[in-house]
């Protein structure tokens, strides 16, 4: 009995020193900075995702961000008014409620017709584009970030072009892609989309993408930046694959260990990121800076050096041969990689926050400074 | 002088042992069938030969023949697909033109409903539609000829991980079962495949947001996502997919 009262008041104690991390915000916190939260893979409606959902909301406290971005799986199983009631709006109705906007992307788990779900803010397409930062006379004079949502469950023709020809259009200084499955991820369970990226990663890298949000895998991962984009996966808001990272030389820091969500805000060139765990603590935090400040290329349109012409535009031929480029990519990553640690040799094998730095290799260190 | 006599009949006698001493061969009459029946066969090889270049000739452009029939079959399967999906989408903006439009900005029963009512407004304009109305027996093989190029080989294998994602029947989530039947609901609990981008450029496009290509297992079926029916299905269209 005594030994039960011990391990609760250890319990209590440990719970309330994560809870009081919550409210450690290591962000700026500016009122004139565009502040938002990331979530992936939340709506499964169970105890996990509730929970989750109240950390986000006593963030929220800390740290008014203004708008939410989902990166798919919103609604798992059946999506009917009940389920959108308990996977979605039960949740974070304390977030709707003070009119915080969610915009979703489409999962494997989602039917398309959550497109016409007002909450979703998805105006009844499957991608779309919106300006995160103030409107109005603002846009005359700063770049300002824009957000592309992706569904990256049907990359089609008409996707890929709608979405070459509004990254091409974009003067937006912070451009930011949203969609389901990450171009980068060292998951067991699904790990990096090679076709997706094959598509995806040439039209970011020529129009000078900044930074990628995914889920899928139902952990949080922030991969080293690739070719200059920082990816983050972010897919544990309601969904968790334990020791579901393995140890690849992409990870700058992995969490796999409990539900987590991401808060970020972009203040000029830099954008300071924290993740937190459904126990308000905080597994990653840090800043990174828009590789082409001060360059004014994005602004200028101008093409990155190393990016084939040939992309502009997606046809077969080119998907053929970036998918050579990345299945041999994938080949000398797959020899690069050490093997998983026998539990007997690791005893925890999955990345930890404090853990999770993997072998830098002969990579390039990120860019990414620790505030 | 007799010296000189013995010199030059010396000289002029043929030297010992020579063929000429030998006595001349006779030819058998058993050589003799047999160097004939050895210049028949080869005269008979030589126009088996030109009989076989003939042929092979004549088959070379036979095939040629056939692969340009081939192909303008094909294009003409492709050509005849596009006016069935043509047709399909007629139908489709017919029967939503019942119902009040979807704008974006619905609540959740607004949208099922529609889903629902969508839904039986197009069964009741294609309620004997059966399988192969759209996806007919012409283009089915350049369409799993299509799929087959793109998920075969080792290169393919990222693709052929993709059609597994979301796939009800590999879906790591659990299996699903989807009844594919023409113009049977796509179960709503089910997930949807991904379909590789590669697989998606190879095939013939689909109107945007009305119709599209998704797997169940290895089958593909055509899905009208508003309604969220199955229009019409090709068994098989992909290669046999490991399981987990």
């Amino acid at each position: 009995m005594q030994t039960r009262q011990t391990t609760a008041t250890l319990l209590a104690v440990l719970l309330g020193a994560a809870a009081a991390q919550a409210q450690t915000i290591t962000l700026p916190n500016k009122e004139s900075s565009v502040r938002f939260m990331v979530i992936g893979d939340t709506g499964r409606g169970d105890r996990g995702q509730d929970e989750t959902a109240a950390m986000m909301d006593k963030v929220h406290g800390k740290f008014p961000f203004t708008f939410v971005i989902m990166v798919g799986d919103n609604i798992y199983g059946a999506d009917t008014p009940g389920d959108y009631a308990r996977k979605f709006e039960q949740p974070y109705k304390p977030l709707i409620d003070q009119g915080i906007k969610f915009y979703a992307a489409l999962g494997n788990h989602d039917n398309p017709n959550q497109r016409f779900y007002k909450q979703f803010n998805m105006n009844g397409e499957r991608f779309y584009t919106f300006r995160g930062s103030a409107g109005g006379l603002s846009k005359l004079t700063e770049g300002g970030v824009r957000f592309f949502a992706i569904d990256s469950n049907y990359l089609d023709k008409s996707q890929l072009d709608w979405l070459s020809k509004e990254l091409a259009a974009s003067g937006s200084d912070w451009k930011i892609a949203f969609f389901h499955h990450p171009l980068y991820s060292s998951g067991k369970t699904h790990g990096s989309a090679l076709e997706t990226r094959a598509v995806l990663e040439p039209l970011f890298v020529k129009d000078h993408v900044s930074v990628v949000f995914t889920g899928h895998d139902h952990f949080y991962e922030r991969i080293k930046p690739q070719k200059g984009i920082l990816h983050f996966v972010v897919g544990a808001g309601g969904s968790l694959r334990k020791g579901d990272i393995r140890q690849t030389d992409m990870t700058d820091k992995g969490f796999d260990t409990d539900y987590s969500f991401l808060i970020a805000e972009i203040d000029g060139d830099q954008m300071y990121y924290q993740a937190i765990s459904r126990t308000g603590a905080t597994i990653d935090s840090g800043v990174f800076k828009r590789p082409d400040a001060g360059s004014g290329a994005a602004a200028a349109g101008k093409p990155a050096a190393e990016v084939p012409a040939a992309v502009a535009s997606p046809s077969v031929e080119t998907v053929k041969e970036l998918k050579a480029d990345v299945a041999k990519e994938q080949k000398a990553e797959a020899a690069a990689v050490s093997p998983a640690p026998s539990p007997a040799a690791a005893p925890s094998p999955s990345p930890s926050p404090s853990a999770s730095k993997s072998k830098p290799k002969a990579r390039k260190k990120p860019p990414a400074k620790k505030p | 002088m007799t010296a000189a006599w013995l010199l030059i009949l010396a000289l002029a006698a043929p030297a010992a042992g020579t063929d000429d001493d030998k006595p001349k061969h006779k030819e058998t009459d058993a050589e003799k069938e047999a160097r004939k029946r050895a210049h028949e066969e080869a005269e008979e090889a030589e126009k088996r030969a030109e009989e076989t270049a003939e042929f092979s000739e004549k088959l070379a452009k036979r095939i040629e023949k056939g692969q340009e029939q081939r192909q303008k079959d094909t294009e003409e399967a492709l050509k005849d697909f596009d006016d069935r999906v043509k047709d399909y989408l007629k139908l489709h903006k017919k029967a939503a033109a019942t119902l009040p439009p979807l704008t974006g900005n619905e609540d959740p029963a607004a949208v099922a409903a529609y889903r629902v009512s969508l839904a039986q407004a197009i069964r009741a304009r294609r309620g004997a539609a059966r399988r192969g109305d759209v996806f007919d027996a012409k283009v089915v093989p350049a369409l799993v000829d299509r799929v087959r190029t793109e998920l075969v080989g080792i290169e393919a294998g990222p693709a052929r991980k993709v059609i597994k994602e979301g796939n009800p029947k590999f879906d790591e989530e659990g299996y699903v079962p989807v009844q594919i039947r023409v113009n049977a609901d796509y179960p709503l609990r089910a997930p949807v495949s991904t379909v590789p981008p590669s697989v998606l450029l190879v095939l013939p496009p689909l109107p945007h947001d009305v119709l599209e290509y998704r797997f169940v297992g290895r089958d593909l079926i055509l899905r009208d996502l508003e309604a969220n029916l199955i229009v019409d299905y090709i068994l098989g269209a992909a290669p046999p997919l490991p399981t987990r």
